[in-house]
């Protein structure tokens, strides 16, 4: 960074900010990142997983977004489900952008990565938890198999919930990152353990056990009767049958089903793990964060630091130079009076956007600090609009000072 | 040139945060400015459109906003019932067998049940006449000119315009699947329907959007409209200027200033690198400059459906 970099992503409750930021990468098992999409969610993950890494603790940072960034940000070609280890240059590299702001006595510890394959995740956990190899074959041979897998709502916030769980406790990660899925409503994420066990419902499942599994779908038998007729001129009688055939096998996932859910709630309310938000210096965007930073407290969910990108940079100094130098002079000399004359008036109209721009972000953040809440009251990393966008291993890097680090302006 | 003839179904879509919602609205503003009646839609979606039109906060019903303005956020749930109503006719059979709790657990295995019903919904508001016709008789005038829909986030858009494949390829036959073909001839028609996708002068957004068009393309449910770029760094290097600037020596007490342009001169640079990229998927392209003031202001959703007039 240039010394003309930004003053205001440097302001002292953000080096306050950073120390938090930096704990959790120290202490935590999981931090999650959660936010709207086009935030920079992906590279705050990766940034935070590399800085974990590079402090020492053997690291897995997880997407379920399929786009390449992750594996971009962290110069792999492409990620897939199972966890492929990054570069230890990179890791060495960053260990000594941070090594002059955070001593580490520890060596660089593996840094590993995966894209969290919504099918692939759900046949691992279905032979994890079928009470044996038949019933998850036939469970897998159904249709109504990939409507559960990967259409229901909340299934894929349901499986990167309970893989983080398993990957948490599987003894090979001192910390594992997850990128949370692009959710359309925020909320999704936090509701998704409940929404699919109330899909599994236990009553509607024993109701199923009751009968003899041969019995299908005639739940609907009796007092029901007429219902069964009005689906099957809604959706077709042929698929009721099979539905019924697929509900009566799943009885035997529920348990296995709530106990992991059961996991994976009490690791994320635990003091294992942080959630992040991370958000942009946007109006729409910050009263999004706003309301799900609000939503994760009033839930008990660890809400332990937030990160604004992606600011841009307040030009302090150029705007004095415009303001009392002889700028068109000093340009009219070294450039002749046409190229003097164009360029002058391009730099000033540079420099006054910047300002805008930068009024503009300080406005919507300040409106929202005014507004108090769950996210003014959360310590705040910002982050300065790089020049160039963060999709490749050496701008991560150079990330890090900024995130948990001191930059040196 | 030849007269245009307006086209009725707009969907807008893109990835989070590139301004899908004010694209929606800049463009139902444009229309209703333009004298057509016009339904604004949204999709179960954390209303954005009161405060980027300066309207009364959207509900889950069809509701007046202004003169020849309509707004709606459509709600799974209530989507739902109102096509199980229109399939069933009965409200209180729809009671006895839709919120009966073992119903609702099966009807969530229904495999896009939720994208059904909500595109049942615009289909029957697109075929809704001025004089209470619609898809079961009725000749008259449409009642809304045209619809805008703002889709949710990318990979939701395209779950929403391919139920009629995806029901297709699991049901096979049925009710469900004769509905989506109904459907099909209304938003396949090219001349009545369109998607419009928004995207930002960024590598990442730029890659994503080329994916999506390659998926549209593949699945050919729906006609590729316009790609609108939001936030276009307005052009002030031509190369003229970019090799003045660049002839200037560091370490005088012009640094500062150097350096702001340096930072736009590269911005610039970059976004013109990604607007050539979009320009091989061979759509035509709206650029929306970066206007430095609240996109929440009014004047400025004007100003973009001003950009938008060239959709037809």
């Amino acid at each position: 960074m240039s010394r003309h970099e930004p003053r205001n992503v440097d302001r002292d409750d953000t080096a306050a900010a950073r120390r938090v930021l930096l704990e959790q990468v120290h202490q935590r098992r999981v931090i999650v990142c959660v936010g709207s999409g086009g935030v920079g969610k992906t590279t705050s993950a990766a940034a935070l997983g590399l800085a974990a890494a590079a402090l020492g603790r053997k690291t897995l940072v997880i997407t379920i977004d399929p786009a390449r960034r992750l594996a971009n940000a962290l110069g792999l070609e492409a990620l897939s489900h199972a966890p492929q280890l990054v570069d230890s240059g990179l890791v060495e590299h960053a260990a000594r952008q941070l090594s002059s702001s955070s001593p580490s006595t520890s060596e660089p510890a593996p840094l590993h990565a995966m894209m969290l394959d919504l099918k692939a995740g759900w046949d691992d956990m279905l032979f994890r938890t079928a009470p044996n190899q038949a019933v998850a074959n036939k469970i897998l041979a159904n249709r109504f198999y990939k409507v559960l897998s990967t259409e229901l709502p909340g299934a894929h916030e349901f499986i990167a919930c309970e893989h983080l769980q398993h990957l948490a406790s599987s003894g090979r990660f001192d910390l594992v990152v997850l990128d949370t899925p692009p959710t359309q409503n925020a909320l999704d994420f936090l509701d998704a353990p409940s929404r699919i066990l109330g899909v599994l419902d236990n009553d509607a499942f024993r109701f199923f056990a009751d009968k003899s599994s041969s019995l299908g779908l005639r739940f609907l038998d009796g007092a029901s009767g007429r219902a069964q007729s009005v689906i099957a001129r809604f959706t077709g009688g042929e698929m009721l049958e099979e539905l019924g055939d697929f509900l009566v096998l799943l009885k035997d996932l529920y348990d296995p089903l709530t106990d992991r859910t059961r996991r994976f709630v009490s690791l994320l309310e635990g003091k294992d793990t942080a959630f992040v938000v991370v958000t942009a210096p946007q109006p729409t965007v910050l009263s999004e964060a706003a309301f799900f930073a609000g939503e994760l407290v009033r839930r008990g969910l660890p809400l332990r630091a937030v990160v604004v990108n992606r600011l841009t940079p307040r030009p302090r100094e150029a705007m004095a130079t415009l303001v009392n130098d002889h700028v068109d002079a000093t340009l009219h000399g070294i450039l002749g009076n046409d190229d003097g004359a164009r360029v002058a008036a391009a730099l000033d109209r540079a420099v006054l956007d910047e300002d805008r721009l930068a009024t503009l972000e300080d406005a919507a953040l300040q409106g929202l600090t005014g507004a108090g809440g769950a996210l003014a009251q959360t310590p705040t990393v910002r982050l300065p609009r790089l020049s160039d966008a963060v999709h490749d291993a050496g701008r991560l890097v150079e990330l890090l000072p900024w995130l948990v680090g001191t930059p040196t302006l | 040139m030849p007269a245009r003839t307006p086209r009725q179904i707009h969907f807008i879509t893109g990835k989070g945060g590139v301004g899908k919602s004010l694209v929606a609205c800049a463009l139902a503003r444009r229309f209703v400015d333009e004298g057509d009646r016009t339904l604004l839609v949204q999709v179960h979606a954390k209303d954005s459109h009161a405060a980027l039109l300066g309207i009364a906060p959207v509900g889950d019903d069809v509701a007046a906003a202004g003169r020849n303005l309509w707004t709606v956020n459509l709600h799974p749930a209530q989507a739902m019932r109102e096509y199980a109503l229109m399939t069933l006719k009965l409200e209180t059979l729809y009671k006895a067998v839709f919120e009966n709790r073992l119903t609702k657990t099966f009807l969530r295995f229904v495999p896009s049940l939720n994208e059904l019903t909500m595109m049942g919904k615009l289909w029957f508001h697109a075929e809704e006449r001025l004089d209470g016709g619609g898809l079961f008789g009725g000749s008259g005038q449409p009642r809304f000119d045209r619809i805008v829909v703002d889709c949710p986030s990318t990979g939701h858009a395209l779950k929403l315009l391919s139920v009629s494949r995806v029901l297709t390829e699991t049901l096979r036959v049925g009710p469900m699947v004769e509905k989506t073909k109904q459907m099909a001839t209304v938003f396949g028609d090219a001349r009545r329907s369109a998607i419009h996708v928004v995207t930002l002068p960024d590598e990442l957004p730029v890659n994503e959007t080329l994916e999506l068009l390659a998926a549209l393309d593949r699945d050919k449910t729906v006609h590729v409209g316009h790609l609108i770029v939001n936030q276009v760094m307005p052009r002030i290097f031509d190369e003229r200027t970019e090799a003045a600037l660049r002839r200037i020596p560091d370490g005088s007490d012009l640094d500062a200033i150097l350096a702001a342009g340096k930072r736009r001169l590269g911005r610039e640079r970059l976004e013109a690198r990604e607007l050539s990229r979009l320009l091989q998927a061979g759509k035509p392209i709206v650029e929306v400059p970066l206007i430095p003031e609240s996109p929440l202001q009014v004047s400025h959703v004007q100003r973009v459906g001003a950009l938008l007039g060239e959709l037809p």
